[in-house]
């Protein structure tokens, strides 16, 4: 996906491990990559944890 | 339910424990007699293989610290499988929390050089098997009473078995299963008077089996790994401790590699992880929140066993 002038880019720093568990669970999710796989994340927990 | 067929009895007076080989689907019943409110630790070990033990830790960390009917022993790392099962429990009041006391306590706390202890009881129901002081492990501690207060000191409350009251231990493993009568008579262990508990063996039933077959933690887990895994077999024989010229580093995943990615947030997006750090609750940074709130959520939905996070406890 092509940034645009109202993205925000945060690089996350991650190891071979975590990765191996980002891309497991790509692909036994409707996520279509890792940016959305974090996406769905950021979305569900702030819905689940936000006041 | 059928009754089981009682194979062995055995009273333990006070001051003794009695180590006793419990098959794969046999059952261990550690019974109060007299007053009851006994306390009653007990260590377990892989009946073919003394180095795979009961390991406190891991069954504190799968059942919390007070294990009961439905929870696992769990045997060390890196064996770390269940070994026996908890089948009945009519207290309920175990504790996987208090090391067993030992001749030291009794000396430093009380000035009691020479005093009853559960270290040196185990040690010498242990011996039996040709077991060492230095063999015996962390206790499941049936039938006390335990808590932690608020300032995370943890503390022994009254012993609130019954004459009766029982335990049942369903052995997964063939075992050398070892309880004793907990030897602390001033301390509130088992209110200020040792007691006799009364142990028998019965074959276990098909149910209670049953109870157990298809629980995910059983496995198999490469990670539950059998002696041929070891990368040091042979059990080391002499104390003294000398380095092996011949070591060659191999550890698991080694060297650990960064990778960077990077995520676009749109303004929504942005919005709910400003609110997220505005928080100070997941970290400082974007990239730190972020990755906090992912690996949260997937602890939260996909992770097998207790989560361990504490904002997760209400799920």
């Amino acid at each position: 996906m092509m940034a645009n002038e109202d993205s925000r880019e945060v690089v996350l720093r991650l190891n071979q491990q975590q990765l191996e568990l980002v891309d497991q669970t790509v692909g036994r999710t409707e996520a279509g990559d890792r940016a959305d796989l974090f996406l769905q994340a950021l979305q569900e927990f702030h819905s689940e944890n936000s006041s | 339910m059928t009754e089981r067929t009682l194979l062995y009895e055995h009273v333990m007076e006070p001051a003794t424990g009695k180590a006793v080989e419990l098959l794969a689907g046999q059952v261990l019943r550690i019974e109060q007699v007299g007053v009851g409110g006994q306390c009653a630790d007990f260590n377990c070990f892989n009946l073919h293989d003394y180095k795979e033990h009961f390991h406190t830790g891991r069954t504190r960390h799968m059942h919390g610290m007070h294990p009961t009917t439905g929870d696992f022993l769990w045997s060390a790392p890196p064996r770390d499988r269940p070994i026996a099962a908890i089948v009945a429990d009519t207290v309920r009041t175990n504790d996987v929390l208090y090391p067993r006391c030992s001749g030291l306590l009794f000396e430093y706390q009380f000035g009691a050089a020479v005093h009853t202890n559960c270290h040196d009881i185990q040690a010498e129901a242990q011996r039996e098997y040709g077991l060492t002081s230095d063999d015996v492990h962390d206790s499941f501690n049936f039938f006390m009473h335990t808590g932690v207060d608020q300032s995370g000191h943890p503390f022994i409350a009254d012993n609130r078995a019954k004459q009766g009251d029982y335990v049942e231990i369903f052995a997964l493993i063939d075992l050398l299963a070892v309880p004793n009568v907990c030897g602390a008579d001033i301390m509130a262990t088992s209110n200020f008077e040792l007691k006799p508990l009364r142990i028998a063996i019965y074959e276990g039933l098909p149910e209670d089996l049953a109870q157990f077959e298809g629980r995910p933690e059983r496995g198999p887990f490469v990670n539950q790994r059998t002696t041929a895994a070891l990368a040091a077999r042979p059990i080391k024989a002499d104390r003294e401790l000398y380095r092996d010229d011949s070591y060659v580093p191999n550890f698991v995943n080694y060297p650990i590699s960064i990778t960077q990615v990077s995520i676009s947030l749109n303004p929504e997006q942005q919005a709910m992880l400003d609110e997220l750090v505005a928080t100070g609750e997941y970290g400082s940074t974007d990239a730190d929140v972020l990755r906090y709130v992912f690996f949260s959520w997937w602890i939260s939905r996909f992770m097998q066993g207790p989560k361990h996070l504490d904002q997760l406890a209400s799920d």
